[in-house]
């Protein structure tokens, strides 16, 4: 439809749930209350999951693409390498559409981390696996953004 | 919802306290999943007195009976006879009146217990968390009861709970392992390669268990009843079995049930936005007699996010499947970066 864009409409009904709706729920009916609670904000979740998923993904594939290529570099003349090299490959078939690209990618982070546990032990097993932790932690910081993380702040304030 | 009405009651409690029972002020509440719980007053003479308590039902829900699917948890008998078991534990479960198989009377099978005073404390809610918060910083009681619910569990002995499977120390941790992610298996949509490399991690690095016990299996202060500073009531036995003590500790530690949806919490050095988790392993430890080991609770940690991320899959694959249309089904699938962020923090420390 070109006419609204999708985010927009969802995001303009989370508001209306919230604002509107559920305060005339009567009080009594604790349960329909919940469930439109819960509605509006899976809304306002799918607003922000429509309007930053592209690049998310795009964040996701350069990410990954930089975590094969030290990944490479590190099992190059190991066990590892021709399941690494392998994966390269799918990285660089993977399909064109949002959410195809996105499960390719994830498939490929598994295959890596797959071999890598396979192929190698003690710490040449840990350098190799670091950089894909690098692709992890984009993956799951991009998804909680998306649902409305803040920044961190530059004093830090993890979740440990 | 089940047919629990008030008529119904009426009639059942009727029948057990051999008396005309009149039943009001009906509560529904609206907390739990896969049960329908309602509390009530019922009313009845008994040798010329009158009497008045408070009941709690719980029943199977219509979604359950209807789709006829087991729940990540037991069934409801179960739950009742683990409630039972506990009685003269010193933790405070409510009493256990009536078990009823009978699905005719009330829609589902369902249970009785007495009423406890309290509310059960949300912690995603800033406002209650804040209260919890307060709770460990003005020192009152209420985190010591806390410890002492837990150490109160692990007193009952396998032997003691005939309706749950016993299973020997050695066989728990691949028991746990076998089960959540064939569950995991059955409910994801697609791969989380995160998800895979901790499930590496869980089967490469299995804690040795030296004993069994009665373990809770979702011991969290969302489950317990607080009323003022004095903790009440332990609820929620669903996900109770045998298995490693520390399995409750981990689970408590979990940022998530200290109300870390998407941000963390406020106070993250907090299990349950209630205590110190070094102070909960202590004051475990010094109470109940048993070593706490602090890997082993930090591998039950890692374990329970992915059991509590593996139980919000499996609504959302319930939801996809349309056994279910509870909104909060498919809202669901918005816990899992955080429980993904918690379980890779721990198990990078071993494999980076």
């Amino acid at each position: 439809m070109p006419y609204l864009r999708p985010e927009t409409v969802l995001e303009e009904f989370s508001g209306f749930t919230l604002s509107t709706v559920r305060p005339a729920i009567a009080e009594d009916e604790e349960f329909v209350r919940g469930q439109t609670g819960s509605m509006a904000s899976t809304l306002r979740f799918l607003a922000g999951e429509l309007e930053a998923r592209e690049a998310m993904v795009d964040e996701q594939e350069r990410a990954l693409r930089e975590a094969l290529d030290v990944v490479t570099e590190r099992t190059a003349d190991t066990p590892a390498a021709e399941a690494v090299e392998a994966v390269v490959a799918d990285v660089d078939d993977a399909p064109d559409g949002v959410r195809e690209r996105e499960e390719a990618l994830l498939e490929a982070a598994d295959d890596v981390l797959a071999a890598v546990d396979v192929h190698l032990e003690g710490d040449a097993a840990r350098r190799a696996r670091r950089p894909v932790y690098d692709f992890l932690d984009t993956r799951t910081e991009g998804q909680l953004r998306m649902l409305g993380r803040e920044p961190e702040s530059e004093d830090g304030g993890g979740a440990q | 919802m089940s047919d629990v009405t008030g008529d119904a009651l009426s009639s059942y409690l009727g029948e057990q306290l051999d008396a005309d029972v009149t039943v009001a002020d009906l509560v529904e509440h609206v907390e739990g999943w896969s049960r329908d719980t309602v509390s009530f007053t019922a009313r009845w003479q008994d040798a010329g007195e009158s009497r008045e308590r408070r009941f709690v039902v719980r029943a199977e829900s219509d979604a359950q009976v209807e789709s006829g699917r087991r729940s990540e948890g037991n069934d409801i008998e179960t739950e009742y006879r683990t409630m039972d078991a506990a009685q003269d534990a010193p933790v405070p479960v409510p009493t256990t009146r009536w078990f009823e198989g009978d699905r005719s009377v009330m829609g589902g099978k369902f249970f009785v217990v007495d009423h406890r005073p309290g509310d059960a404390p949300v912690v995603w809610d800033r406002d209650q968390r804040a209260h919890l918060q307060e709770a460990w910083d003005g020192n009152t009681g209420l985190p010591d009861q806390f410890v002492d619910a837990a150490v109160g569990v692990h007193e009952v002995a396998p032997e003691d709970v005939p309706a749950l499977e016993n299973v020997p120390a050695e066989a728990v941790v691949d028991r746990e392992i076998d089960r959540w992610v064939d569950l995991y298996r059955e409910s994801t949509v697609r791969p989380e390669p995160a998800v895979e490399e901790c499930i590496r991690w869980f089967r490469a690095n299995k804690p040795e268990v030296p004993e069994t016990t009665l373990v809770h299996g979702d011991f969290r202060i969302g489950n317990m009843l607080v009323d003022g500073d004095d903790l009440t009531a332990v609820l929620d036995w669903e996900l109770a079995r045998i298995g490693d003590p520390l399995y409750d500790l981990g689970y408590a530690s979990l940022q998530y049930f200290a109300g870390k949806l998407i941000e963390p919490t406020e106070r993250p050095e907090l299990a349950c936005s209630l205590l110190e988790r070094e102070y909960l392993y202590d004051e475990y430890e010094r109470r109940s007699g048993r070593a706490v080991d602090r890997e082993r609770v930090r591998y039950w940690r890692a374990f329970s996010a992915f059991v509590m991320m593996t139980i919000g899959l499996s609504g959302i694959h319930q939801f996809r499947q349309g056994n279910t249309d509870d909104v909060r089904s498919a809202w669901f699938q918005y816990i899992v970066p955080g429980l993904v962020e918690d379980m890779l923090a721990i198990v990078r420390e071993d494999r980076t």
